[in-house]
């Protein structure tokens, strides 16, 4: 097969971060894995025992689907010491770009959750109401309740840790922050099933202080 | 005349839902309204005991439902309204006997013959309570100033928000007037707060309403009781009329005298 010899699909170049494999961004698909298949088995790789070399890979403005990503880190990665420790695209689908930008957001709610309900959000919320005993309040980001937070909130969902939950008057009967949880106390719980947990009647907001969940009153933003 | 379909429901059980349905009934009676109470618990009916008509039942609601008699032919006449009807529930056989669909065509033929037809629901979330809700245009939620049946309402009314419903309304019935009851109760205030509906009217807890319902007859029948005459209070703002939540204010009168017998005056 002729192959243009002009322009290499494939380059490897050296920075302060490490070695990066540049791949065209032009050119099929197919081609570009052909290419990086004939370089990964070229000889004068090194080979043998050694310490496993990380490379990072950029596609350029090559949008790169999963599957994709896949063929290129086993390609690369067939060499048994070279390891991928990053793709890198410019470009995202239409979809992910929407669910990052969700995740940026804050939704606004205004509605009680009431017993059995359950509101979740990707990104922060904001909930103009209440979260009665019973209901349940989940976001990927923080949580504002404007009103009274009696049943649970479940803020960082998917791992950050950074996240918090604020309520007017704070009396949950769970928080939860990426994995660390709060659980009103049992003893404090009367016969009658009546909380009395210190409530906090003024605005109030819990968030993660080593591996606990730590609550705080609002007294302005100089505190964090 | 175009019946007006009051659905009266709760989620917990025993709270009083059969007793509401039968006084608001009664009392709705009492102002002259047509009114046909639809006893929908079926397998566990009991609102023709309390109205004191258990041995006049032919037919009952599943009856009616299926077809194996005309909705008219089941339904039972009070003793002492001739503008109240009831239509009861099989005692034999068990919930799912009805589908919401029969409910709803129940429902629909019936009203043209009453100004209000008042559905008392049974209790919990499930295939009963689905076709108490099937005819209904509006809510009544009752619940007892405890946590547990006040987070059960809370269930309900998240539930009614899905249905093609008014806005329901709330009764806080058993409400304790005597000090010694206090103690485990919550505020009537603290539970229109959580649940966050409107107040239809509260009922205080009196022996006399279980008496009352032991003779078959609804204690709004008497209205030099508590009871009595908070469920007139209550068909007449259903009526529409603006009727001070009087034992409301009586409460809160007694709560204000302790809090002067022990110093703690308000502060102003
Ligand atoms: N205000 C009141 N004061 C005292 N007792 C009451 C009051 N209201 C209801 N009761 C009593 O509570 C009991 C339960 O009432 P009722 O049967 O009306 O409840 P329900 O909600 O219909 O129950 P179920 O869920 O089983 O249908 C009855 O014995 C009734 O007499
Ligand atoms: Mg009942």
């Amino acid at each position: 097969m002729l192959q243009s010899q002009s322009k290499q699909k494939v380059t490897i170049k050296g920075n302060k971060d490490g070695l990066t494999v540049h791949l065209d961004d032009r050119c099929a698909f197919e081609e570009l894995i052909e290419e990086l298949q004939e370089k990964m088995t070229e000889e004068g790789l090194p080979t043998g025992e050694g310490p496993e070399i990380h490379v990072n890979v950029d596609v350029g403005y090559r949008y790169i689907p999963p599957e994709d990503e896949h063929a290129v880190i086993q390609t690369i990665e067939q060499h048994g010491r070279i390891h991928v420790a990053n793709v890198h695209s410019q470009v995202i689908s239409k979809y992910e770009a929407e669910e990052q930008k969700k995740e940026t957001e804050i939704a606004k709610v205004a509605r009680i959750v009431r017993s059995g309900q359950v509101v979740h959000t990707k990104g922060d919320l904001l909930l103009l109401g209440d979260v009665n005993p019973g209901g349940t309040v989940e976001a990927t980001g923080s949580i504002y309740v404007m009103g009274t937070l009696q049943g649970m909130a479940r803020a960082g969902i998917e791992g950050r840790g950074d996240a918090y939950v604020a309520a007017g008057v704070m009396n949950p009967a769970q928080i939860m922050i990426n994995e660390s949880v709060y659980i009103a106390a049992d003893e404090n719980v009367e016969e009658n099933g009546q909380s009395t947990n210190d409530v906090q009647e003024s605005p109030c907001y819990a968030y993660i202080n080593g591996k606990d969940i730590q609550f705080d009153k609002m007294r302005g933003f100089s505190t964090r | 005349m175009v019946g007006e379909a009051i659905v009266i429901t709760s989620g917990k059980g025993g709270v009083g839902k059969t007793t509401t349905t039968a006084n608001i009934g009664t009392a709705l009676a009492l102002q002259g309204k047509h009114v046909c109470l639809l006893d929908t618990d079926i397998g566990l009916r009991n609102l023709d005991v309390i109205m004191g008509l258990e041995n006049r039942i032919i037919y009952d609601l599943v009856d009616a439902a299926e077809g194996r008699c005309k909705p008219q032919q089941a339904i039972v006449k009070d003793k002492r309204f001739d503008c109240l009807h009831l239509l009861p529930a099989a005692q034999t056989t068990d919930k799912s006997a009805v589908t919401p669909e029969q409910m709803k065509s129940l429902v629909q033929e019936l009203r043209p013959h009453y100004d209000y037809l008042l559905i008392d629901c049974p209790a919990g979330i499930e295939q009963g309570y689905k076709n108490a809700v099937a005819g209904a245009d509006q809510a009544i939620v009752v619940t007892t100033p405890d946590n547990s049946a006040v987070r059960d309402a809370d269930r309900i009314i998240g539930l009614l928000e899905q249905e093609d419903l008014a806005a329901p309304k709330l009764i806080v019935n058993r409400v304790p007037i005597v000090r010694s009851d206090y103690e485990d109760a919550l505020d009537v205030d603290d539970v229109v707060s959580t649940l966050a509906i409107d107040l239809l009217g509260m009922v205080v807890n009196d022996e006399n309403v279980l008496k009352a319902a032991q003779q078959g007859e609804p204690i709004a029948m008497n209205p030099s009781t508590k009871p009595g005459l908070a469920y007139r209070n209550i068909a007449r703002r259903i009526l529409g009329e603006s009727v001070p939540l009087m034992s409301l204010e009586e409460k809160e009168g007694f709560m204000n005298k302790l809090k002067r017998m022990f110093g703690v005056g308000k502060t102003s």
